[in-house]
């Protein structure tokens, strides 16, 4: 009777705490939006099954030991991860239609308002009862707002690493709801004659500015915010290998096989901080909101202000382009496009749309080191 | 969390809200002044070294309307072959 009684105690099933059945259930779900809803597969996948691993009874998948736990330490918490992931980003963005039209910059800054808003709301949360954000927690929370998966990764392992697994989460699944929760606040703010606007072609770009532009970046970084450099530096080394066209190698190597071995550990370390203690809590659900307040605040704020430029520009601007503003290249472009498309069958905006895009992605990381330099 | 603790947060956001977003306006702005003037010195000085491929590819030669090649494509194909008959002598009779 003793040898079944020890036998049972090494089952998982007399282990089992409730939860532990919820967070299974979470990496479940994550695991069923990745592979019949494809949001995200790249992450969620990983994701999800690394929830279903840290929550195993008695295996200790993320305790001292285990192998969760060292992957996580190697490469979130030394923040090696998301920069390496920076990096292959860095070599597959084409900076193109932005140097052609470096006024975008413009929309790509007003569209992180959205991260300021939240930290704001995120703290005004603190009202509610069973809510305590620190300013750091609040900044952490925030960064979901500029739709830059490395980049809310990097900000929470620095700011608020407790609060990790659920911002990683938020900011994935919002970045695949963006067809979702784009358009309707994108028509609401612009008239059908707005959209219908066509724009002029973009110039032609030389290689040689191409060359440059990372460089000219970074320089500006290391004079004015130096706190960015870690993510811009990474960023605008994987630009530099794709334009200068001379380490084709290590080009490819960033932007597909370095980047693919980095998703699957980065997925997997964010899944193991998805455990019920750390998940299950009242401000896993006002992260989820905040973060969806963020990403509809930084949509409005760059269609309004792609408003504002077409008012003021002599050249036609079409107002859809700014909701682009909020990175989460290249959906959010697509989407514009294809908002664009319904009120004119004729008006491609795709190429447009990517200006502000990739400038969304130096706004939040700017944003980010703006946070880490005042906050951190 | 007390509320004059949550009303000296709120401040210190709305501080950051402020100067965050000017920084980042500001920051971005400078960036749009130099990505102009990098513009402006590729159009005065357009380069000694053209390194994009699309550019300094030699224009194609106009295709042959009869079948012969012309007299470039013979001494090209005669080079071609006095070449490769010089690297594999041994292996060739002449």
């Amino acid at each position: 009777m003793e040898k079944f009684n020890v036998l049972w105690q090494s089952t998982a099933l007399a282990h089992f705490s409730a939860g532990q059945l919820v967070m299974m259930l979470v990496g479940l779900s994550l695991l069923y939006l990745a592979i019949v809803k494809k949001f995200e597969p790249l992450l969620l996948l990983p994701i999800g099954f690394g929830a279903l691993l840290t929550n195993i009874p008695l295996a200790g998948f993320s305790e001292a030991g285990g192998i969760l736990y060292y992957i996580y330490n190697v490469g979130i918490d030394t923040g090696v991860f998301p920069l390496l992931i920076f990096m292959g980003v860095g070599a597959m963005t084409d900076f193109g239609a932005l140097i052609a039209n470096p006024r975008m910059l413009l929309l790509g800054a007003a569209a992180q308002f959205g991260i300021f808003a939240t930290l704001f709301g995120a703290i005004a949360l603190n009202w509610l009862p069973g809510f305590s954000f620190s300013l750091q927690d609040a900044s952490a929370i925030a960064i979901i707002g500029g739709a830059d998966g490395p980049t809310a990764i990097f900000l929470a392992s620095r700011l608020a690493p407790e609060l990790l697994g659920a911002i990683a989460v938020a900011a994935y699944s919002y970045m695949a709801l963006v067809p979702i929760i784009q358009p309707p606040i994108m028509r609401a703010l612009t008239t059908p004659a707005e959209r219908e606007i066509e724009m002029e072609q973009l110039r032609e770009v030389s290689q040689r500015e191409k060359i440059v532009f990372p460089i000219a970046v970074l320089l500006l970084t290391i004079l004015f915010l130096p706190a960015a450099t870690p993510l811009v530096g990474m960023f605008c080394l994987g630009n530099l290998m794709r334009e200068s066209g001379v380490v084709e190698r290590l080009n490819k190597t960033a932007q597909n096989e370095l980047i693919n071995i980095v998703t699957i550990f980065l997925g997997l370390a964010v899944g193991s901080k998805l455990s019920a203690e750390k998940f299950l809590t009242v401000e896993t659900l006002g992260i989820l909101a905040l973060g969806a307040v963020a990403f509809g605040i930084g949509t409005a704020t760059g269609v309004l202000m792609a408003k504002l430029m077409s008012r003021l520009s002599s050249k036609k601007i079409n107002p859809l382009i700014g909701a682009a503003g909020v990175s989460a290249v290249p959906m959010a472009a697509r989407v514009v496009n294809k908002v664009g498309l319904e009120a004119n069958p004729h008006n491609f905006l795709l190429m447009h749309a990517m200006g502000p895009n990739v400038a969304g992605v130096l706004g939040s990381a700017v944003a980010a080191g703006v946070l880490l330099a005042l906050v951190g | 969390m007390n509320s004059e603790a949550i009303s000296t947060l709120l401040f210190e956001a709305s501080t950051l809200l402020v100067i965050g977003m000017t920084f980042v306006f500001l920051f971005l702005t400078l960036l749009i002044a130099a990505i102009n003037l990098i513009a402006a010195f590729c159009r005065k000085f357009p380069g000694h070294f053209h390194t994009d491929p699309k550019t300094t590819l030699p224009q194609a030669p106009l295709p042959n309307t009869d079948d012969q090649p012309d007299a470039k494509t013979m001494a090209v194909i005669g080079a071609a072959v006095h070449q490769y008959r010089k690297k594999h002598r041994l292996n060739v009779k002449d």
